[in-house]
């Protein structure tokens, strides 16, 4: 409890890191706006327009998971919570739950939002796209501890979330596209909002969650390594 | 300015970071394309077994579809068709909304004229003088070329020596000449009809945009036909026509001597998506090698705040107006030449794998092949050097990073894959940076081919080298901030 709390303390009191989630709210509803206005009504799927912005808007539960880890890192913070919390497992699951419930009150606010000022969404698509803004946020977190530096945890993530929705659709080939739905945690994850039959809805969650674990395991080694060579 | 270079080259050979990620972008860029071709099979099993069907290949060079019908006669030499076109009607199969009847109609490139021939088989040279379905009166040949000429209901096709004329008239006594070709030789001339299938774009069960192509055809009714220099009898083909195909898409002709009434299907153009795999779907990993390029970019510059060294740097050379150009031209020197090895061995390999797994490749000559090659690694050059400029204006490696992937990535993946629409999905590739994609574009779009023109689909909607530019003037915006700010700010 202490260390979710001094975690927390850290969290309010940097410059910056509050915005993020601030951020989160308003470019999943402005993004998400856009495109139901953009959008000719129901031709497509009225979950998917709604919470487009979905897609830009992970980039700040990202940005947020990062900045918990890496910010410590690159400021020399770091050792001085070792110091007070030797625990690295204890450590780096209150910087989980600060992350994850952080991301939970943005998603919140903005996933009902969006689908209200949509042309609407499903109670599916809704639950479905918190949770995996949630998931996304664990896996930066993963990622983020276990290569340390900022701009590759950044790099590695959003690598990992755009790249392949993106190699995907340059593939054209359907064998293949299929293969790549199921890997991709962001195309399989946001299968919950629907039109990704190959995939189904619920399942799909189950692929930003595997990511996640493995990232959060990976990153668990890496936090109870040596810190090396920090500012 | 030299010693500034080499200050900067001997700074980033010296960081293993930085030289890793160069590695790691050159070998997502060929690795991810290469796996993509590798598993890309296709297969034709029919009754002469695993054989494809051939791609026709027009007199430019390019893949064409050639498939219509044609009722026609011999032309040994000199000779001219005249006809005037007194009706077009024709079939549309399972049209939005419903897709559930057949009804009575007619697709705007649907065409019906008279035409000049080197010979029956698909891709060979001709001319036509033509009415189409929404587009007026039109001279074609060649596949590739295309004149509007206005909208007159009579056609006449003549050939003196090797020149071919095509006149249009609405009276057929005062005529008017649009186009002159050459066709030497001798040829087949007749009349044609041709209807390309009725193109609507739908969400694919992947997600991504899938278009379908719904049959139709179109029956011209011709009046006042006479023919000079001809040879031999009036003979009706459907010119690539194939066994079993459906009822509607077979030819017929009706003659009652001046008027003949001409029905088919099919169409007469570049191929577009139809024609074989683009070569530019074995640079798939530029798309992420890219992340790992503008990731070594946003270091280049922020790694210097985070360790003090830009006093050091600073001190060495206080104009600060060398500094960021100097970092730029090393930054992309390196990933330009990365990007050069990636792409020069991923193309060439990932046709070959394609090849060999039965896929057709669209032809592109050897100088787009070169353009796609060289304009994938200048763009991730010029990303490199746009991620470098994001660095030295933010000063936080999470920061640039992000705005430099919002920038250039995420435009790319909401205009191809998700469910913005078509044309916003074009204003996107047009004034973001990641308008430079364009230039791995290899089949252009083609205005006579009611196509899947959607960026979904691989069409971006400026010029390769137009698309590029708008990257460079962002990375050259950019750039130019950051020097201004390198001057002003405390370090």
């Amino acid at each position: 409890m202490t260390t979710i709390r001094s975690e927390w303390t850290k969290f309010r009191t940097l410059p910056g890191l509050p915005w993020l989630a601030v951020l989160l709210v308003v470019v999943t509803v402005g993004v998400g706006a856009a495109a139901s206005a953009l959008v000719p009504c129901c031709d497509v799927l009225p979950s998917r327009v709604s919470l487009a912005g979905v897609l830009a808007g992970q980039v700040a539960a990202v940005a947020l998971a990062v900045g918990v880890v890496s910010g410590e890192y690159a400021t020399g913070m770091i050792l001085t919570t070792l110091l007070a919390v030797p625990d690295r497992g204890r450590l780096l699951a209150a910087k989980a739950l600060l992350t994850g419930g952080l991301t939970l009150a943005g998603a919140l606010v903005a996933i009902p939002v969006s689908a209200a000022v949509g042309p609407g969404a499903t109670p599916t698509a809704v639950v479905g796209s918190i949770v995996y803004l949630v998931l996304v946020s664990q896996f930066a977190l993963g990622v983020a501890a276990l290569v340390r530096d900022a701009a590759v945890a950044m790099g590695v993530t959003l690598g990992i979330l755009y790249g392949l929705p993106l190699v995907a659709r340059m593939v054209q080939d359907p064998g293949w596209q299929e293969r790549l739905a199921w890997i991709s945690p962001m195309e399989a994850g946001l299968a919950v909002q629907g039109g990704l039959e190959p995939v189904g809805t619920w399942a799909g969650l189950a692929v930003p969650a595997v990511w996640a674990a493995v990232a959060l395991a990976a990153g668990r080694s890496r936090v109870g390594g040596s810190v090396g060579p920090v500012v | 300015m030299i010693a500034l270079l080499r200050s900067e080259w001997t700074k980033f050979r010296t960081v293993r970071g930085w030289i890793a990620g160069s590695i790691v972008a050159v070998l997502l860029t060929a690795g991810v394309g290469l796996l993509g071709a590798a598993g890309t099979v296709r297969s034709c099993e029919g009754p002469q077994g695993n054989v494809c069907p051939e791609i026709p290949i027009g007199p430019g060079g390019q893949a064409v579809t050639d498939r219509f019908s044609f009722y026609h006669r011999a032309l040994p030499g000199d000779g001219s068709i005249t006809a005037k076109v007194a009706g077009v009607s024709g079939v549309i199969t399972y049209p939005p909304p419903g897709h559930d009847q057949i009804v009575p109609g007619v697709v705007p490139w649907a065409k019906v004229g008279v035409m000049v021939k080197r010979d029956l088989t698909q891709g060979s040279a001709y001319t036509a003088v033509m009415v189409t379905g929404d587009h007026g009166t039109r001279v074609q040949d060649d596949f590739v070329n295309d004149l509007a000429a206005g909208g007159d209901p009579w056609l006449r096709l003549s050939r003196t020596g090797d020149v071919l004329t095509g006149e249009t008239s609405p009276d057929g006594t005062s005529w008017r000449v649009v186009a002159t070709t050459r066709l030497a030789g001798p040829a087949v001339v007749g009349l044609f009809a041709a209807s390309p299938c009725d193109v609507t774009l739908g969400q694919g069960s992947l997600g991504g945009v899938i278009g379908a192509c719904r049959l139709t055809n179109v029956t011209g009714r011709f009046e006042h036909v006479t023919v000079e220099g001809a040879a031999g009898t009036w003979t009706h083909d459907d010119v690539g026509g194939e066994p079993g195909a459906p009822s509607l898409s077979v030819g017929a002709a009706r003659d009652w001597g001046s008027a003949i009434q001409l029905t088919g299907s099919g169409d007469i153009a570049p191929a577009g998506i139809d024609g074989g795999a683009v070569i530019e779907r074995t640079l798939s990993g530029a798309t992420i090698g890219l992340i790992a390029v503008i990731v070594v970019g946003v270091l280049f510059v922020t790694a210097e705040y985070r360790r003090g060294l830009i006093r050091s740097t600073l001190a060495a050379s206080p104009g600060r107006t060398g500094v960021l150009p100097a970092k730029a031209a090393v930054v992309a020197a390196v990933t330009f030449a990365g990007g050069l090895v990636a792409a020069a061995i991923a193309v060439p390999v990932g046709l070959r794998l394609m090849r060999d797994r039965n896929n057709a490749i669209a032809p592109v000559t050897a100088l787009t092949e070169v353009r796609v090659i060289v304009g994938t690694a200048a763009l991730l050059a010029v990303t490199a050097v746009l991620a470098l400029a994001m660095g030295a204006l933010f000063r936080r490696s999470a920061a640039a990073v992000i705005a430099t992937i919002m920038l250039v990535l995420l435009p790319q993946l909401l205009a191809t894959a998700s469910v913005i629409p078509a044309p916003a999905a074009e204003w996107l590739l047009r004034v973001t940076p990641a308008a430079g994609f364009a230039i791995q574009q290899s089949i252009p779009e083609y205005p006579q081919v009611e196509d899947y023109s959607v960026p979904a689909l691989g069409y971006y909607p400026l010029p390769p080298l137009g698309g590029f530019a708008v990257t460079c003037l962002y990375a050259a915006a950019a750039l130019g901030a950051a020097i201004v700010l390198l001057r002003r700010r405390d370090a």
